[in-house]
């Protein structure tokens, strides 16, 4: 497997299974490569407007990461949007 | 009567109004708690004789209609830390409180024929005889407390726990239902309530003279940029987030960055924890006929709560917050919301604060005392402490307490504080905050999951400890000032992203008092009050020793990122030494 992509809230729909520990993350494992993170958004055809943030890793990372093979990527919709800037920055 | 000060004396039975010093009349909630008891309270003093003072203050905004600003600051001298405390907590009891015209109760002394009551009403002060609702769960006696006093009423108390005088006792208050399901949950405030005599405050506020606006006009546009702000930003707004998964939603997104502490602090990431997420607990919340989402105050437009109930919506439990179910779920090895829920309804009704009790069964399963995973063994504790055997005594004290007891070297806490559901050693600059706020192992005393987690772009480094001094020291300058508003902190995701909101919020607190307080004020209003809980510590005892995680966490990597506590010791001391 290259990648495992991890889709949480609506996007799980573009899965066609789940991860066995929970049950509730749409689970794609992927043999395609990818240079990054934005071909793999591309190929799920998904964009910025509709995503979070995604970690790969356990790494926030910018669309523009590099992805290599075994990579974990999880992807949150803007749905379960968490981010914000402290006002002193 | 208006912006007065309730001076409660528990050896004499008797109680009076004070007009608010001078000096204290431009704060409010943590502001205003932290400076009572560093006046008033002797630093040495043990948390639960009769030197030590329990204070309660809504914020500066609190009772208005300003958009969720149902916020009320608990303080004392800390049973588990031994330092100060403030513990804050979000329930109409707040709004209540100020709208009765009591900007701060200080409760003294200690009445030993216990329990009493207190009932405060717009006709005036009177105590009343708590034994009826004494030595019974807290479910229990809520339900029995407003068959007497009426529905209308609010109420806060101490449970079980607080009886027992044990260090891990929290104050709870009533949700807009009823249900004992609020928490001023940290530190054991609980006991120093119990240990005054006082069991309950029952508040009603019918007729009661409201808040006084300084200038009216800037406050209705300070808060209507403000709900404006609220309203459009992606985590605060109907439909959002919060909205919509309540805290919980920080589940998956810290288990994927490899930051939820699970099996007592041994692993960050496991993916058994999606079990227990926002997303799954919002889905059965909707099939059991529950409740979300769910305001814990009236006029909160974020509304993220909820109320978790056994299926086909009966025996409703209140809110499962994320930090209580980490801490009762994955930080055990535990992944069933069934069992999380039913522990955290023994927790609302012993008066356990969850984030405590989480770690301390955690503690326990490390130790030996069960498996880590079994969910029945650790309801069972839930009845040895309801019981108040000595191994539930020795639960009901606590992460650190449990650990002694049973040789566990491995402990999460800080000054005697279990931490909550962030490891430090893969998001550092919330080690930094648990090290140095003078809480004890606090994460809402400076939050910088925000910009090292959740931020755009990603600019500061979890794992890295570059700059975390720096980012936890302006975080908890802000958070303190926050904290005395009477505002949610939640406001803040609005508010740091949306200037206009930012605006409002200040706008809103001149409003209110009259002052003329800046963006620039805030980080100085929020130093102030900190130097003063500092101070309070230094006094009691403590040293920059006491600013440190424990050592298993400087030793011990975590995987998966495999990292351990690097921030050095200089680094810790530079917070607040500048």
């Amino acid at each position: 497997m290259a990648i495992q992509c991890r889709l949480y809230g609506k996007f799980k729909k573009l899965a066609s299974k789940t991860d066995s520990a929970s049950g509730t993350v749409g689970i794609i494992e992927l043999q395609e490569k990818f240079c990054k993170v934005e071909d793999l958004l591309g190929y799920l055809d998904l964009n910025e407007e509709q995503i979070s943030h995604i970690i790969v890793n356990g790494r926030y990372v910018g669309q523009g990461k590099d992805l290599e093979d075994g990579d974990r990527v999880a992807i949150f919709p803007k749905e379960l949007s968490l981010l914000y800037k402290w006002y002193f920055d | 009567m208006r912006n007065k000060l309730l001076r409660v004396n528990m050896n004499s039975l008797t109680t009076k109004f004070e007009d608010l010093p001078k000096s204290l009349r431009n704060l409010g909630g943590r502001g205003l708690t932290s400076s009572i008891v560093k006046e008033e309270v002797p630093p040495t003093c043990h948390p639960l004789r009769s030197n030590n003072k329990l204070v309660f203050a809504p914020g500066m905004v609190t009772g208005t209609s300003a958009p969720s600003s149902g916020r009320l600051s608990v303080g004392g001298k800390s049973p588990l830390t031994g330092g100060i405390k403030e513990s804050n907590v979000g329930t109409n009891f707040a709004q209540a409180l100020a709208r009765l015209g009591v900007k701060v109760i200080i409760v003294e002394g200690q009445f030993d024929d216990r329990y009493k009551l207190l009932q405060v009403d717009s006709e005036g002060v009177s105590f009343a005889d708590a034994t009826p609702w004494s030595d019974i769960g807290l479910y229990e006696a809520y339900e029995g407390l407003r068959q007497e006093f009426g529905d209308q009423v609010d109420i806060c108390g101490t449970g079980i726990v607080g009886e027992m005088e044990a260090a891990n006792s929290g104050i709870v208050f009533n949700d807009p239902e009823g249900l004992p399901s609020r928490y001023s949950g940290r530190g054991g405030l609980g006991a120093v309530m119990a240990s005054r005599g006082l069991k309950f405050i029952v508040l009603d506020d019918e007729g009661a003279p409201g808040v006084d606006l300084a200038d009216e006009e800037q406050f209705r546009k300070g808060t209507k940029k403000l709900t404006n702000a609220l309203t459009e930003h992606d985590v605060t707004k109907p439909g959002g987030t919060l909205n919509s998964y309540g805290t919980d939603a920080m589940v998956d997104v810290i288990n994927e960055a490899g930051a939820l502490p699970q099996f007592n602090f041994s692993k960050g990431r496991d993916d058994r924890a999606a079990k227990v997420s926002g997303e799954a607990k919002a889905e059965e919340i909707k099939n059991r006929e529950g409740t979300r989402p769910h305001a814990c105050h009236d006029g909160c437009v974020i509304q993220c709560s909820e109320i978790w109930t056994k299926p086909g919506g009966e025996d409703p439990v209140g809110v499962l917050e994320y930090e209580s179910v980490w801490s009762l779920g994955p930080n055990c090895g535990i992944y069933d919301l069934d069992t999380v829920g039913e522990l955290n309804r023994a927790c609302n009704d012993l008066g356990l604060d969850t984030i405590e009790a989480g770690a301390t069964i955690a503690v326990a399963m490390e130790g030996g005392l069960l498996d880590f995973g079994d969910g029945t063994g650790a309801l069972e504790l839930m009845d040895e402490i309801r019981e108040g055997t000595s191994k539930g005594r020795i639960l009901a004290n606590g992460a650190e307490f449990a650990g002694q007891a049973l040789g566990v070297t491995r402990v999460p806490a800080v000054k005697g504080q279990a931490m909550p559901a962030y490891d430090p050693r893969a998001i550092k600059g919330m080690g930094v905050t648990y090290a140095t706020t003078p809480m004890g192992a606090d994460h809402t005393a400076g939050y910088t999951v925000s910009p090292e987690i959740l931020s755009v772009g990603g600019e500061e480094d979890p794992l890295s400890s570059e700059g975390k001094s720096t980012l936890s020291r302006e975080i908890q300058y802000a958070t303190a000032f926050i904290d005395s508003t009477g505002y949610c902190l939640f406001t803040t995701f609005a508010t740091a992203d949306i200037p206009k909101g930012e605006e409002g919020l200040i706008e809103s607190v001149n409003g209110v008092l009259g002052t003329d307080y800046t963006a620039d004020d805030i980080l100085e209003i929020g130093k102030k009050i900190i130097e003063k809980e500092r101070q309070f510590n230094k006094e009691a005892g403590f040293t920059k020793e006491d600013d440190r995680l424990p050592e298993f966490m400087v030793e011990e990597e975590l995987p998966p990122h495999d990292e351990s506590f690097d921030v050095s010791v200089e680094q810790l001391d530079e917070v607040f030494e500048t």
